[in-house]
C-alpha cells in the first residue's frame, strides 16, 4: 500500500478529520485515483476501526471519531466517484421504528455501513411502517435496516416486514434488526434475514446477506 | 492471569475502591468509590462493582424457547461514587458513551433543558407508545393533581388563606412563582394540575438559606410510577452550600438512584447531573451576587448493575481498555469534546422538528 494510503487510513483509524482531509486532497492532487483512495485507504482505515472495535480495543465515541474522519473523505471524494460512475456496495436503508426514540444505536450502525461503502438512507426515529415500505420503494435499496430499543416497539418490526410482504417488496431485500431488547430467536420469528447484537456486526451481518443473496 | 491484572489495578487504587459490606448471609454488596474528576470516579465505580458485587437476575434478562435463561446474571452492588472536582478534566471517559460526544451534548440537553419533554406520550392515547416521563419533566415541571380541596383554598383571598395555620399546604404552596396551575381537558371535563419547578425552588431556598436541609427534588410519584413497566430510576437530588477555608460558597450534590445500568447509563447521567449543578450553582451566584464553586459530587445507587448480557462486552472493550491504555487513552476532555458539542447543538433543532412532526 503505497505510504499516503497508509497515513490516510492511519489517520483515520485515530479519528483525525482534518488529517484525513488534508490528506486526502494531498492524494488527489497528486492524481491519485479518488476509487483507490476510497477502497485502499478510506475503507481499508475503517474496516480496521471495525476490526478494533469487535476484539474491544476501542470504545464507541473513537469509532464514531473514526467515522465522522471517513465521511469527511468521502465528501471530497464524492464529486469524482460520481464522475467515474463508481459505485458503492449498495443503499442501505436504516430507521428506528414506530413509537422509538432512541436513535444513538442505529446512528452507531448508520456510521458503521457508511464506513463499510454503503450508500444509507436514514429516515430517522420513530419510523411508521409505512414510510419504510415507502422508503423501499423509492431507493430500492439492498438491506433495510430496523432497530427498536423498547419491547413496546419492537412488534412494529413484524408490522413493517408484513406490510412490505403485501406491497410485493420482501423478496427485493434483506432485513436486519437489531436493538437492546431484539434477540436472534426474535429476528426468525419475524422472518427478518439478519439479526445483529451490535453495531460492531452489523457490517458483517450485512456483508453476508449480500454474499448469500 | 486477568485476575492477577485485576489484584494489582485494586492494590494501586485502594485509597479510592472500598468494599463496605461484603456480598455473603444475603447481603447486598455495598461498595464505594472515588476519584478528583468524573472519569476517574466511574471507573473505579465500575471496577469495584466488577470485583466486589453479586450476581442477581433482572427481569430483562431474555429467555429461550424452553424458557431457561440465556443471559448470565447482571453484577449488582450498592454504589457510593464520590467525585471531589466534578468539573476537573479529563470529565469523559470514552468507556461509558454507548454513542459519540454529540449524544452526550443531546443528553444533557434532554436532562437539564428539557429538548424532549414534547416526546412525552398522551396517557389517554393507547397508540401513543413514546416516553411516559422525562428526568427534566420530573424535576422542572414534577406534576401532581390539584384536589378540589386544594383549588378551593388556592382561590381564596391572601388574608383568608392566613387563617388556615397549616402553611405547608398546597394552597400556600401555589402562591410561589416555582409553581404553575394548569387546566387540561380529559374527556370533555376540565381537570386541574400543579406544576412544581424542584429545581428553581432548590435556587431560590439555596439563595435565602445556603445551609438548607431542604434543598431537594424528587421524581417518584407513587400513584403513578409503583405498577409500571420502566418508572423512574432516579429518585432524588440534594443540594447544599458550605463555605470553603476562603469563605467562599461551595454546592454539594446528592443523587439517589433505585436502579442503574452501570455500563451504559451510569456515565451519562452523572455527566448531565453536574451540568444542572453547574446551573444551580451559576443561579445562586446571581441571586447572592457572589460566585458559588462547585463543590464535591455523591451519587448513590440502590441497585448499580452491569446486565448479564453485556458483562462480555465490559470484560472484552472495559477491561481489555483498562489493563491495555492508559488512563488519558481511555478518557477526554470535556474542553476537547466541545466542537462535536457545538455540531449536535446546531442539529438538534431540525432533529427535534422532524420527531416531533411525525
Amino acid at each position: 500500500m503505497p505510504k499516503t494510503f497508509q497515513d490516510i487510513a492511519s489517520k483515520l483509524y485515530n479519528g483525525h478529520e482534518k488529517a484525513v482531509v488534508a490528506l486526502v486532497q494531498e492524494a488527489l492532487e497528486q492524481g491519485m485515483s479518488p476509487e483507490k483512495i476510497l477502497n485502499k485507504a478510506l475503507i481499508v482505515g475503517m474496516d480496521k476501526v471495525g476490526q478494533a472495535f469487535k476484539d474491544g480495543r476501542l470504545f464507541v465515541p473513537e469509532v464514531l471519531m473514526a467515522a465522522r474522519a471517513m465521511q469527511a473523505g468521502l465528501d471530497l471524494l464524492r464529486p469524482f466517484l460520481s464522475k467515474s460512475n463508481s459505485a458503492r456496495i449498495g443503499k442501505y436503508v436504516i430507521g428506528v421504528v414506530k413509537g422509538d426514540l432512541h436513535d444513538i444505536g442505529k446512528n452507531l450502525v448508520k456510521m458503521m455501513m457508511e464506513g463499510a461503502g454503503f450508500e444509507t438512507i436514514d429516515l430517522g426515529a420513530n419510523v411508521p411502517p409505512e414510510v419504510f415500505v415507502t422508503a423501499v420503494k423509492e431507493h430500492k435499496p439492498k438491506i433495510l435496516g430496523m432497530s427498536a430499543l423498547l419491547t413496546t416497539t419492537m412488534p412494529q418490526m413484524r408490522v413493517t416486514i408484513e406490510l412490505l410482504k403485501e406491497a410485493g417488496l420482501r423478496s427485493s431485500i434483506k432485513i436486519m434488526v437489531g436493538g437492546a431488547p431484539v434477540t436472534a430467536d426474535f429476528a426468525q420469528q419475524i422472518e427478518a434475514d439478519g439479526y445483529t447484537p451490535d453495531a460492531a456486526t452489523a457490517v458483517d451481518v450485512a456483508r453476508q446477506l449480500l454474499s448469500s443473496s | 492471569m486477568e485476575k492477577e491484572k485485576l489484584k494489582a489495578v485494586l492494590e494501586e487504587k485502594k485509597d479510592k475502591i472500598y468494599l463496605i459490606t461484603p456480598a455473603q448471609g444475603g447481603n447486598i454488596p455495598i461498595v464505594a468509590a472515588s476519584g478528583q474528576s468524573l472519569a476517574e470516579a466511574w471507573e473505579n465505580a465500575m471496577i469495584g462493582l466488577y470485583v466486589y458485587g453479586c450476581q442477581i437476575r433482572t427481569q430483562y434478562d431474555t429467555k429461550d424457547k424452553e424458557g431457561n435463561y440465556v443471559d448470565p446474571p447482571s453484577q449488582d452492588c450498592t454504589m457510593l461514587i464520590s467525585i471531589d472536582s466534578p468539573l476537573s478534566e479529563p470529565m469523559i471517559h470514552m468507556g461509558g458513551i454507548p454513542g459519540g460526544f454529540e449524544d452526550l451534548e443531546e443528553y444533557v440537553q434532554e436532562v437539564r433543558d428539557g429538548i424532549k419533554d414534547s416526546w412525552i406520550r398522551d396517557p389517554l392515547d393507547p397508540e401513543d407508545t413514546r416516553w411516559q416521563y422525562t428526568y427534566h419533566q420530573r424535576l422542572f415541571s414534577y406534576e401532581l393533581p390539584l384536589s378540589e380541596y386544594d383549588r378551593f383554598l388556592y382561590q381564596l383571598p391572601p388574608e383568608e388563606k392566613e387563617k388556615f395555620h397549616a402553611k405547608e399546604t398546597a394552597h400556600f404552596l401555589l402562591d410561589h412563582d416555582y409553581v404553575r396551575v394548569v387546566e387540561k381537558e380529559i374527556k370533555g371535563k376540565k381537570q386541574t394540575f400543579v406544576q412544581i419547578n424542584q429545581i428553581q425552588y432548590i435556587i431560590e431556598k439555596l439563595s435565602q438559606q445556603p445551609f438548607t436541609r431542604q434543598a431537594q427534588a424528587i421524581t417518584w410519584q407513587p400513584y403513578m410510577d409503583t405498577d409500571i413497566y420502566d418508572p423512574a430510576c432516579l429518585q432524588s437530588m440534594w443540594f447544599r452550600i458550605l463555605e470553603d477555608e476562603n469563605q467562599q460558597p461551595t454546592l454539594n450534590m446528592n443523587i439517589r438512584f433505585r436502579s442503574r445500568d452501570a455500563y451504559d447509563a451510569s456515565f451519562m447521567n452523572c455527566f448531565a447531573f453536574i451540568h444542572i449543578m453547574e446551573y444551580v450553582a451559576q443561579e445562586v451566584s446571581k441571586r447572592i451576587g457572589q460566585e458559588v464553586k462547585i463543590g464535591r459530587y455523591m451519587d448513590q445507587s440502590d441497585s448499580f448493575h452491569i446486565y448479564g448480557k453485556r458483562l462480555a462486552d465490559f470484560e472484552n472493550r472495559f477491561l481489555a481498555n483498562l489493563f491495555g491504555r492508559d488512563f488519558s487513552g481511555r478518557t477526554f476532555s470535556r474542553k476537547d469534546a466541545e466542537p462535536y458539542f457545538q455540531e449536535r447543538r446546531k442539529q438538534l433543532k431540525e432533529k427535534l422538528a422532524s420527531f416531533n412532526k411525525k
